[in-house]
């Protein structure tokens, strides 16, 4: 296992002082490490994400991106990020092709490795034939996998992807799955937020229950069932519990 | 319902209200005082004109032409939103009423606008065709009529995908009779045009509705109607509803082009893929453009060229700094790049276009006015000028609210 490549320390938080909707989150995530953050809707996962983002400042501790907070240099720090949003967002006035040369651009990506790798990701999700494509014309799924090759385009250190799987075609989840497999091969940390916790279970390589706001528990599928007491509980089973607020590693 | 009952009401408010601020806005806009002027210009013009034509002028003709387009064509305001289809489709039944009250609007606003026309065109068929006025009257009463039959006709189509067939029956049986009202025929001929329009009713029409009726059809007649008012108001003020409007113009991408590959790169070809293509930002440049021109044709060659070259541009410039909020943070460019590359790309974005514009006054100034010198100061003013608005204004503008 490699060296951390997110931490968060005492990340306090939310859209405002007032309205804390974090509470003194601990985590990180390793260098060719996949790690699942899962919690109910309004857990916070998206403001937790939201706060890695830099798009919102915590009240309370901190956040490293390969040691190096974003106060220190914004521009680095973010563009050591890749992110899948939940909700595709695309400008309307630009097509396939441009939103992925866009984005190859703005990470200073060299025009030879872009055009090196567009063929094979565009394959892998049947966008090949879209090149010219404008979004009005685009499926849910179809922008979603914009998002994703935007993403895997830049192979930054760091993924974070928010609740990807759905409204993606059969094909394109594994793609997707496969994708991120690889790419933790090459040393990438993925943080995946998601409510498909069958596919959580079997790919991801630690957990993080959020509860509330809180982290309820943490660790891989073996610490965690060690910590219930039950080795053969399921992540659904065991989120099920977390998310009823039984505390099942009291018991 | 009670609540299904006054939606007709609540509905049509909403836009009237709507409406009525974008009404105000153009009201106070010089557009309404040009208006006045060539109301007044125009209607002397008219008077005039007419008094020189003699009574072979085919005045028949024209108005066949013109009313049989202005009955022909029946938009149908629905004020239906894309909601509707998942919550009203299932009390379809109780929204009969909402369709009638929906069609008696569609009727007076066209009714409306026949009489405009035919109050306009009243001095020219009185001179030139018959000046008694008890058949002008009843001209209008049967165009009234023809109005409802196509007002009847387009709402019976819309329980039908395909209509093309029925609407040309129903535009050259309309035509058709105009022309005969017009041109006064016997009064059997017109008897047998009504015979057709009563039977293509009975016969074809009428059971149309034994199909379902086509919720997608009337919400984009909905839809292209309320295009149209925004776009009509777009041409006074910002609205919007219509930035999200957006043409390719393949054949301009090849400018952004020029821009090539690399991270200085990005938001310049963004911004000029946006002016290309998005919202009316194109439009308000080539239209303001024309209209300069043709003011430079116009007006007193010489002097006035330049400054009209000079307000242009500068009303051209006030317009398109909204070009700015295009932006929004995605996915990926955002978290990359600093805001200082994405005000500078825009700015330059911005001061290019409105220089490319006032070289293209500027060529025109030489051409109109054959002096070199004026030519020269326009454009050599111009570019001073457009420099100083840019980058004290709008930059002092982008920098301090981070919108424009």
């Amino acid at each position: 296992m490699g060296k951390p490549i997110l931490e968060v320390e005492h990340l306090s938080g939310g859209y405002s002082r007032k309205a804390q909707v974090l509470h003194d989150l601990n985590f990180h995530v390793n260098q060719g490490e996949l790690v699942g953050l899962v919690g109910l809707n309004g857990a916070g996962k998206s403001t937790t994400i939201k706060h890695i983002l830099g798009l919102l400042e915590p009240t309370e501790g901190v956040i490293k991106i390969a040691g190096q907070t974003i106060q220190e240099d914004a521009d680095r720090y973010r563009s050591r990020i890749g992110y899948i949003p939940e909700t595709p967002s695309l400008y309307e006035q630009l097509t396939l092709s441009e939103h992925l040369e866009l984005t190859a651009m703005a990470y200073g990506l060299k025009k030879e490795v872009y055009e090196k790798r567009l063929p094979g990701l565009l394959e892998m999700f049947q966008m090949t034939n879209r090149l010219k494509w404008f979004p009005a014309h685009f499926s849910k799924g179809m922008k979603q996998k914009v998002m994703i090759l935007s993403a895997f385009l830049v192979e930054p250190a760091l993924y974070v992807v928010d609740e990807p799987f759905v409204g993606l075609d059969p094909l394109a989840i594994q793609a997707l799955l496969d994708l991120m497999v690889e790419m933790k091969e090459k040393g990438s940390g993925i943080l995946m937020s998601t409510h498909i916790l069958s596919t959580a279970e079997q790919y991801c390589d630690r957990f993080i229950l959020l509860h509330q706001g809180k982290i309820a528990m943490q660790g891989t599928m073996e610490e965690l069932r060690q910590k219930v007491g039950d080795p053969k509980i399921t992540l659904h089973d065991l989120y099920v519990a977390v998310a009823k607020g039984e505390e099942p590693w009291k018991k | 319902m009670e609540k299904i009952k006054q939606l007709w009401m609540v509905r049509r408010g909403e836009f009237w209200q709507e409406a009525s601020r974008y009404l105000k806005l153009l009201g106070n806009s010089g557009f309404m005082f040009s208006l006045y002027i060539l109301i007044l210009g125009g209607g002397v013009y008219y008077q005039r004109w007419i008094k020189g034509l003699s009574s072979d002028f085919p005045t028949e003709w024209i108005l066949t032409a013109v009313f049989g387009i202005l009955v022909f064509r029946t938009p149908l305001r629905t004020f239906l939103k894309s909601a509707d289809l998942v919550f009203l489709l299932p009390v379809e039944k109780q929204l009969a009423g909402y369709f009638r009250q929906a069609l008696i609007y569609n009727g007076l606003l066209q009714g409306t606008s026949i009489v405009f026309v035919w109050a306009i065109a009243m001095p020219l068929y009185r001179h030139t065709v018959s000046s008694d006025i008890m058949g002008y009257l009843i001209i209008l009463v049967l165009l009234f009529a023809v109005k409802a039959w196509n007002l009847y006709a387009v709402w019976q189509e819309q329980h039908v995908l395909e209509s093309t067939l029925y609407d040309l029956l129903r535009g050259f049986l309309t035509i058709v009779f105009i022309g005969m009202v017009l041109f006064k025929t016997p009064w059997w001929a017109v008897v047998i045009v009504i015979l057709a329009i009563v039977v293509l009713t009975l016969s074809i029409i009428q059971p149309l509705s034994k199909h379902l009726l086509k919720w997608d059809k009337l919400l984009a007649g909905e839809k292209r109607q309320l295009e149209r008012f925004y776009r009509l108001a777009n041409m006074i003020t910002d609205v919007p509803k219509m930035r999200n409007r957006m043409k390719p113009r393949r054949w301009l991408t090849g400018l952004t082009e020029l821009y090539g590959y690399g991270q200085a790169q990005v938001f310049k070809k963004f911004y000029l893929k946006t002016f290309i293509r998005s919202g009316e930002y194109l439009g308000i440049w080539f239209r303001l453009l024309l209209i300069g021109i043709l003011l430079m044709i116009l007006l007193p060659k010489g002097v006035t060229s330049a400054i009209v070259a000079w307000v242009f541009t500068y009303l051209t410039a006030s317009q398109l700094t909204a070009l700015y909020n295009e932006y929004f943070a995605s996915s990926s460019t955002s978290f990359t790049l600093s805001e200082k590359y994405l005000k500078s790309s825009f700015l330059h974005i911005y001061s290019t276009v409105l220089l490319v514009q006032m070289v293209i006054f500027s060529l025109f100034t030489l051409f109109i006015s054959r002096s070199l010198e004026i030519a020269g100061i326009t454009l050599l003013v111009g570019l001073a000028l457009i420099y100083a608005f840019t980058y004290s204004y709008v930059k002092r503008k982008v920098n301090k609210t981070g919108t424009v």
